[in-house]
């Protein structure tokens, strides 16, 4: 083993700074009275900004994909792609959060400091190339998260949420070390490409030791992504966490869940790829049909939205089903979109909410299209892009994700996609209608105080449709960053 | 006699790991906080007990040291200090227990008939392996620090930025504002 | 013909203008001014430049389209298809302008254009008006993408453009409790059509690495084993495409067993019933079964069962028009069953007929909707025909324009309707007699129930109340000006088309579209007949026709009318009940399907009752009015069994999951723990046994 060289270390940077960033916020959150909310999400801005401008930087830098620092770590341009997008959706999580903070009075330092150590955790995480490493950092951002969803410790269900998902985050964690010790103890080794070799030759041989380790280790990711039957933490855990936090985990934990989770499965465990279609194949169908059934019958928007988000679980996993190019970037696509149409429909509800929980019910909704109507028209589109309509970027996403299962011969989970798709729409539609079809009492404009929140909401839309008009030009983004890459099972 | 010495490992070995899961499982399923955390302090004596088995001495003192002394030190503060007997009361069971058993019992089933089934090659089974660097034989603590500090130097890293994250966790959620 | 994208672009410049920038700040008449004057330009762009130019031009001279493309929507990338072989698969957002498509907007421009006028005189005094405009101007701009579009995703694009503004504008009437339902009723069942027009779009891409027609077609003419291949499901490729195809047609053209959203939709204001709901959007599956004629001729069963499905929807609705006493309702129901003879024209193979009777049907059922929208607007909003009467003194214009297009519907000779529906006939009676045989019983029925409105609403005494008859007056030039310009086209836009006898070959439509529908084996699409035998089959509908005629006039035409007609409900009043409930195919639908899920979705909101508790409670209720409704007639019509059980799992699937979401967080851990052992499980099983 050689050692590591210290220049090795610069290729770190970006992570390194975002986490100092992180700390810097905790160490005057803690002085006197603390950092005020603005300051602090001013500082992290600064801090996300720095480390994206750092991230494109580092890919001049390296060998891509390479891997560095004892093979735990590579830079690649998948991993440079995932971090420009969990910065982009952090800082509009930061967006999000600004008056939400402010109006539950509680401490602004340590929140935007967490919100950036788990980004440092997902950055880390989706760079990891060795399975310990992986974990440690799916670690970092999974504490961090439990700590953001229990941030109103003096809401009710903010507290429960936080327990519920820390303990049920924890028997997760476990089954999946205990999956990852059992691929160690059938491979003697734990590097992803090592990996992919030794389990081609255990393939072969019929083990089974390697086969429990491999379920073990996935049903851990299943968890991380929310797929059926692995998602029974999220509707509580989004109803309970401040809806920023739940904007935060449906999208940025999510995308980076599903990042890693190809990555272990494209390049790590890519000789079992007969397998462990199957799994998957069950797992997304089941996450669609559960996802979208369960939502029909919701009143509570945020509740619904954990729901569909279970849902759209399903439809992503189709990506990593097809176990080919056009899956990958497939993928990439959809949870780009679904990030921007994601944080853009929680961003309205925060909106809604004046103070605590208020905002929720769909009754909330009535008349919208009158008191709101900018706010409205945002979120018709961010709706229509949920339910995968045209012309917007929810719309292609689903197109190249049904395409590529067909193509890769999983034409009957596309069919299951399609139909859920089809039954999705009645409940993102009861929304419009109460948005635009229903009357409420008050007719009071609402008051559009925060530029901010606002400003993020609008730029979600306006992506959304962009990406629905022109989505060429992403789609060559995600194809150019898996091209470097040695894939091993394409 | 002869039997010991041959076998010596392999009984202690099932000693340690009987000790293990039995002291883990009274853990869950006494009713005095206090009988748990004394439990507790047996299971992870006799995982350390496993280490030294294995040769990982400095790994072993480790976690005497750090679960057995500093962390065990630490559930009986919190014990006697936020008086937990009053626990006794409190149902430790939900209505799900059989079912639960069962798929315990199955599972650990399924696991053990596979990993019977496994043949480990020799290579695994030497100690010497976890001792040796480049070839030179080196004592048990250079062997760990040659591990942290290079093969696993990031992991590491990540580990302290984890253990800040949780540090943070507490005091945010224990102040009172 | 280079502005061809101006003519989608038009009308969606008219729809942001008045709906996103002039947003309640512009006066009635700007915004008449943008909303009428975008529609205008793209009709006059169309009309006067763009078709003319077409067809004076080489690709024209050569039988091809004369393509547009814009941009590259999505860039090539390597998809594998079906056959092994990788494609660079790319889509374009372009146009496509060929005689079909140029029919089309023709069709839509014309028609929509006078609409948009009419409009101002009928929405006038509602408020909203800007919000109305902007979602008609959106639907115009929608429709003409999904008419010219050059590839099937681009026709998708529009496809589902034109569903979300029949959305929109059905639930125009917001505050009123009807109409937002019949809105969602609408797209919902659209979108049940939309997945299958989506997979058989994934189809088409997996197999030829494209979506756009020309390439598509030109493969399959040059080899088309491609389609009779196996593909999925038991069928081939044609079968499979075609079945999906049409799968969506029957949701966007109303056809059984998706029609039941077009009644309904009669909620939303009525010119918006005579653009969307009769002369264009619902006429966009025909379209599309034409487009993608090629499928369907490999697919001779699939064909079948398009015919079948028309014919049956043709007769089915014109029975329910015989006993409606809303003015909208036999229209929507007419609407309907006309739709059917498009869809069976098109199943037998002649789709240039499918689309005359399209062009001609947009003329007459614009100008009935119009017509009875004049008549609603005269007597003050009332839709029920037996409080209206004698109305013909009083409406003189509405009268005779009406008058027009009845006659057109009816197939009183010469005029539009009897061309095209003659044709269809007679290409039925070649295909199979059957057919034939029910669609000249529909075309007696539709002659008798037009009539019967025709009587019903302008003949006789007026039957409202004194102040109402005082109320009653002829609609404003700006109304009265789009019927006539409509009317005349209800008379004479028939004879572009004229059938063949022989030697005379007056069909200029015919072989206008020639180049987009000819056969693919080469030979031409219809063996004519013989002039007889045509001129027999002529005579015969045009007597089934007069007999039509002859009974609404002894039943409906004397100053007693009413009393004649309920003698004869009297006489026959099972019937008579089940005529006038619809086959209580919406009672059924309703029960089961929407009210069920409303329900549930409501329920479920204060779900503490137990599991078993509601299923039973709710169970024995739906089975109930289920079982009231079945126990007279219908147990014959078990289409909507399957629906029903839809509903039923829907409720069932969302009860379960919602009972497993119990807050309890060991509970949840043991799901976990299942889920976990079933995957392990399953793979040591699946290990053992290989």
């Amino acid at each position: 083993m050689p050692p590591i060289a210290p220049q090795e270390f610069w290729l770190l940077v970006p992570e390194i700074v975002l986490a100092a960033f992180g700390m810097a916020l905790l160490v005057a959150g803690s002085i006197g009275r603390g950092i005020g909310g603005r300051m602090a999400a001013a500082a992290s801005l600064v801090g996300l900004a720095a480390a994206a401008v750092l991230v494109v930087w580092t890919q001049g830098q390296a060998t891509m994909g390479a891997p560095i620092l004892a093979g735990m770590f590579v830079l690649d341009g998948f991993a440079l792609y995932w971090k420009v997008l969990f910065l982009v959706a952090t800082a509009l999580t930061v967006f999000l959060s600004v008056r939400f903070i402010e109006d539950g009075g509680y401490r602004a330092g340590e929140y935007y400091s967490l919100l950036l150590l788990a980004t440092t955790g997902m950055m880390l995480m989706v760079s990891g190339f060795n399975l310990v490493s992986i974990w440690i950092s799916l670690e970092l951002m999974a504490l961090s998260s439990y700590i953001l969803v229990g941030y109103f410790k003096f809401e009710r269900r903010s507290n429960e949420a936080s327990l519920k998902y820390f303990i049920l985050g924890a028997l997760s964690s476990g089954i999946m070390l205990y999956g990852i010790s059992l691929l160690y103890g059938a491979t003697h080794t734990l590097a992803l490409p090592a990996l992919a070799g030794s389990l081609s030759v255990a393939v072969l041989q019929g083990d089974l030791l390697s086969t429990v380790g491999w379920i073990l280790l996935a049903v851990g990711l299943f968890f991380k992504v929310s797929a059926a039957p692995f998602h029974v933490w999220t509707p509580d855990v989004y109803v309970g966490a401040p809806t920023p936090v739940t904007g935060y985990l449906a999208v940025a934990s999510k995308a980076a869940a599903f990042a890693i989770l190809v990555r272990i499965f494209y390049q790590g465990l890519a000789p079992l790829v007969i397998d462990w279609q199957i799994v998957v194949a069950a797992v997304a169908t089941l996450s669609m049909i559960w996802g979208n059934i369960a939502a029909l019958t919701q009143r509570n928007v945020k509740r619904m939205l954990a729901y569909s988000s279970i849902a759209h679980a399903g439809y992503i996993l189709m990506g990593v089903l097809a176990a080919s190019e056009t899956g990958l970037w497939a993928l990439m696509f959809y949870l780009l979109a679904y990030t921007f149409f994601t944080l853009g429909a929680f961003g309205t509800v925060i909106l809604l909410e004046r103070r605590e929980y208020a905002g929720e019910t769909l009754d909330d909704y009535a008349g919208l299209a009158r008191r709101a109507p900018f706010l409205a028209a945002c979120m018709l589109i961010f709706l229509l892009a949920l339910t995968g309509i045209p012309p917007t970027g929810g719309f292609f996403g689903k197109v190249y994700l049904f395409a590529a299962a067909i193509e890769a011969g999983w034409t009957w989970v596309a069919v299951i996609g399609v139909l859920t798709s089809a039954i999705s729409l009645y409940y993102y539609m009861a929304v419009v209608v109460q948005m635009y079809f229903k009357d409420s009492e008050e007719i009071t404009p609402i008051p559009m105080r925060a530029p901010g929140l606002i400003a993020a909401i609008g730029f979600c839309a306006v992506v959304t449709v962009i990406l629905g008009l022109l989505p060429g030009i992403f789609v060559n983004l995600a194809k150019s960053s898996i091209l470097p890459l040695a894939w091993n099972l394409l | 006699m002869d039997f010991l010495l041959v076998n010596g490992t392999a009984l202690l070995f099932y000693l340690f790991a009987a000790l293990a899961v039995l002291s883990a499982i009274l853990v869950v399923s006494s009713r005095n906080p206090l009988h748990s955390a004394f439990a507790l302090l047996v299971s992870f004596l006799a995982v350390a007990g496993l280490f030294f088995l294995r040769h990982a001495e400095f790994l072993a003192v480790v976690q005497i040291f750090v679960y057995g002394g500093g962390i065990m030190v630490l559930f009986l503060f919190v014990i006697m200090l936020v008086n937990l007997h009053r626990l006794q009361d409190a149902k430790i069971y939900g209505m799900q227990w059989p079912a639960a058993l069962l798929l315990a019992v199955l599972f650990i089933g399924l696991v053990s008939w596979v990993v019977a089934g496994v043949q480990f090659s020799p290579a695994n089974l030497s100690p010497a392996a976890l001792v040796s660097i480049d070839g030179e034989v080196v004592g048990n603590v250079e062997a760990v620090a040659w591990q942290l500090y290079q093969q696993y130097l990031l992991p590491f890293e990540i580990a302290s930025l984890f253990l800040l994250v949780a540090m943070i966790g507490a005091v945010v959620l224990a102040r009172t504002e | 013909m280079q502005a061809l994208w101006l003519i989608p672009l038009l009308p969606f410049l008219g729809a942001f203008l008045n709906g996103v920038v002039l947003r309640n700040r512009a006066s009635r008449p700007v915004v008449t001014g943008i909303a009428v004057g975008s529609v205008g330009l793209t009709s006059a762009l169309a009309l006067f430049y763009v078709i003319p130019s077409y067809l004076r031009s080489a690709e024209y001279a050569a039988g091809h389209g004369f393509e547009q493309v814009l941009w590259v929507w999505l860039p090539a990338g390597a998809l594998k298809l079906t056959s092994g072989v990788f494609a660079d698969f790319t889509v374009d957002f372009a146009f496509l302008l060929d005689p079909l498509s140029a029919v089309m907007i023709f069709v839509v421009t014309f028609v929509g254009f006078w609409i948009h006028v009419y409009s101002v005189g009928y929405m006038g005094h509602e408020e909203g008006y800007q919000r109305y405009f902007a979602y008609l101007n959106l639907f115009m701009g929608a429709m003409l993408l999904l008419v010219l579009g050059n590839n099937f995703l681009v026709m998708f694009i529009g496809w589902e453009g034109v569903g979300l503004c029949s959305y929109l504008l059905i639930g125009y009437y917001y505050k009123e409790e009807f109409p937002p339902f019949a809105g969602r009723k609408a797209f919902i069942v659209n979108r049940i059509g939309d997945a299958g027009f989506l997979m058989a779009l994934f189809a088409l891409a997996a197999t030829f690495g494209t979506l756009r027609y020309t390439e598509i077609f030109s493969q399959v003419a040059e080899n088309p084993a491609i389609l009779q291949s196996p593909f999925a499901m038991g069928l081939t490729l044609a079968s499979f495409v075609a079945l999906f195809l049409f799968v969506g047609a029957t949701g966007k053209s109303a056809q059984i067993p998706l029609y039941v959203w077009l009644p309904d939709a009669m909620a939303g204001p009525t010119p918006v019933s005579a653009l969307i709901h009769a002369a264009t959007m619902v006429t966009a599956g025909v379209y599309m079964v034409a487009r993608a004629n090629i499928v369907y001729q490999l697919a001779p069963g699939v064909s079948g069962v398009v015919a079948v499905i028309g014919c049956l929807t043709a007769i089915f609705a014109a029975t329910i028009a015989l006993a409606q006493t809303d003015i909208k309702k036999v229209l929507a129901y007419s609407t309907v069953s006309q739709l059917g003879y498009m869809f069976l024209a098109a199943g037998v193979g002649a789709y240039s007929v499918a689309i005359f009777h399209l062009m001609t049907h947009a003329f007459f059922k614009g100008l009935l909707f119009l017509g009875s929208g004049s008549v609603i607007h005269a007597v003050g909003g009332e839709q029920d025909m037996r409080r209206m009467g004698g109305l013909r003194k009083m409406l003189p214009v509405t009268y005779w324009t009406f008058v027009a297009g009845t006659m057109a519907i009816s197939g009183v000779p010469i005029l539009s309707g009897f061309v095209s529906k003659d044709q269809i006939l007679a290409a039925a009676f070649e295909s199979h007699k059957i057919l034939w045989v029910v669609g000249l019983m529909t075309a007696g029925l539709t002659a008798f129930y037009m009539f019967r409105l025709l009587y019903m609403t302008f003949h006789g005494e007026f039957r409202g109340t004194q102040e109402e008859r005082q109320h009653v007056h002829e609609s404003p030039p700006v109304m009265t000006l789009p019927l006539i310009v409509l009317a005349i086209g209800a008379v004479i836009s028939g004879w572009v088309g004229l059938p063949r006898l022989g030697e005379w070959d007056w069909n200029w439509f015919g072989r206008f579209l020639e180049p987009v529908v000819h056969t693919v084996g080469g030979h031409s699409e219809a063996h004519h007949a013989s002039v007889g035998l045509e001129l027999t089959l002529m005579a015969l509908s045009v007597a089934v026709a007069a007999i039509g005629i002859f009974f609404a006039w002894r039943t409906y035409g004397g100053a007693q009318g009413l009393v004649a007609g309920e003698r004869w409900a009297l006489r026959f009043p099972g019937l008579h009940r089940l005529l006038v409930n619809k086959y209580y195919v919406d009672e059924l639908y309703d029960a089961t399907v929407v009210r069920g899920t409303w329900a549930t979705a409501r329920d479920l909101f204060r779900f503490d009752a137990g599991f078993i508790d509601g299923f039973l409670v709710n169970g024995s209720r739906n089975v109930t009015v289920a079982a009231a409704y079945l126990s007279g007639f219908f147990d014959k019509y078990v289409v909507d069994g399957l629906v029903n059980l839809i509903g039923w799992i829907l409720q069932l699937g969302s009860r379960v999951f919602r009972r497993l979401q119990t807050g309890v967080v060991s509970q949840y851990a043991m799901v976990i723990a299942v889920g976990m052992f079933v995957l392990v499980f399953f793979y040591v099983v699946v290990a053992l046994q290989s």
